[in-house]
């Protein structure tokens, strides 16, 4: 199977400039093309263990992206999705983030087959967690962590189920990690590539820690949740790992979805299935590895 | 109070317009013909699942889950329990019956 990463730069540049690439992402097919100077290297660096696929075949979305000018306002990049533009055109130096929430995007809006939830999922001996969050809360970093921690990474934005079933679809993407998280996992993995930095965005400062090359690999293995983790960061909050009732996770989940009322009845009976299999907790932390090891002893227990 | 000054009778919607999850604990409610959600206590569940299935007014209804819920019968049950009612009508979980 051919990778992102086994094209030659200069391939991979040229082919996403022209007629695009299909790039498989957990349950989707994307087919990719950009024309934006600068874009091809970074982009190619956080995908470059994603399946690359032919064009034959009827892709899940077609995602484009291509310079704009404006007389006030200069240089700017315009994402569309199968020829519509979602949103106002955005500044060129952060095309990489206005691509990587553009996918987020057509996730969000177009894939109802599933229930989507805003959390992130990562799996253990055949196990998921699920980590359900508002933005701010500390998600993606404590995803990140996990993902390097022994943990597979099944998604850092989506945790996306098949109407009726608790399992977990994994759709492993870069992690967007923000502000103060980047060094924070600069120095928690110190080892890790992480893409370019992108100042002045609406979320901040944004660079993007590729996922982990076993958790793309095995991205067709789906996972049952076992537990149900809601975290919060809180500077200087002592670690708090407290057990909730099935009602309240329910109404945390259901409240958490992005469809949850666009199903109806399907979201319903998924949640209730989760809530009846996985144990539910309620997580304070202000330290990563703190928060890393009560969750191992979670799973461990 | 409904017409001719006699108390209202309520009975619950057909069980089929409903699915539960988390029964026994914390019940929460599926209403399929408006495709709501409700999180309800014990006692509402207990209504709609048994004591409403036949027509009752409010204090058929209040002595019935004073008497399912092993509890005593506090003397404002039955407009505690009238309440509940009217909520629930306004959701479309109960409807008025005609008086026999």
């Amino acid at each position: 199977m051919r990778t992102v990463g086994s094209l030659a730069p200069a391939s991979f540049a040229s082919l996403l400039a022209a007629e695009g690439l299909g790039v498989r992402i957990g349950p989707f097919d994307f087919h990719v093309r950009a024309r934006v100077s600068g874009l091809a290297q970074p982009l190619q660096d956080l995908y470059r263990d994603y399946p690359l696929l032919d064009r034959e075949r009827v892709f899940s979305a077609h995602v484009a992206m291509r310079e704009t000018w404006r007389l006030r306002g200069g240089r700017r990049v315009r994402f569309s999705v199968d020829g519509r533009t979602p949103h106002d055109d955005m500044p060129r130096g952060q095309a990489l983030a206005v691509l990587e929430w553009g996918l987020n995007l057509v996730v969000a809006l177009r894939f109802h087959g599933f229930l989507m939830l805003h959390a992130a999922a990562v799996e253990r001996n055949g196990r998921a967690l699920l980590l359900p969050a508002a933005p701010g809360h500390g998600k993606t970093t404590l995803c990140a962590a996990l993902a390097h921690r022994g943990w597979r990474l099944l998604s850092d934005e989506f945790g996306l189920l098949r109407p009726g079933s608790p399992d977990i679809v994994p759709v492993p993407r870069p992690m967007p990690l923000k502000n103060e998280s980047i060094a924070v996992m600069r120095a928690f993995v110190p080892e890790a590539r992480l893409g370019p930095t992108i100042t002045g965005t609406i979320k901040g400062t944004v660079a993007h820690l590729p996922a982990p090359a076993a958790s793309v690999a095995r991205a067709a293995e789906e996972a049952p949740v076992a537990w149900v983790v809601f975290p919060r960061w809180e500077a200087g909050a002592r670690l708090a790992l407290e057990p909730i009732g099935a009602a309240e996770a329910f109404l945390a989940i259901a409240s958490n979805a992005f469809n949850y009322e666009t199903l109806g009845e399907p979201a319903f009976d998924t949640v209730r299935r989760i809530t009846e299999g996985a144990r539910c907790y309620r997580l304070v932390y202000a330290d990563l590895d703190e928060a890393v090891a009560a969750l191992d002893a979670l799973a461990g227990g | 109070m409904s017409d001719r000054g006699r108390p209202a009778r309520w009975r619950a919607v057909a069980q089929s317009e409903f699915a539960w999850a988390n029964e026994g604990e914390a019940p929460v409610l599926y209403h399929r013909r408006s495709g709501r959600t409700h999180f309800v206590n014990a006692a509402t569940a207990l209504l709609l699942q048994e004591i409403l299935l036949e027509p009752k007014d409010a204090g058929e209804a209040a002595a019935a889950l004073a008497a399912g819920q092993a509890a005593p019968e506090e003397t404002d049950l039955p407009e505690q329990v009238q309440a509940i009612l009217l909520r629930l009508e306004e959701l479309g979980l109960v409807e008025r019956v005609p008086q026999p």
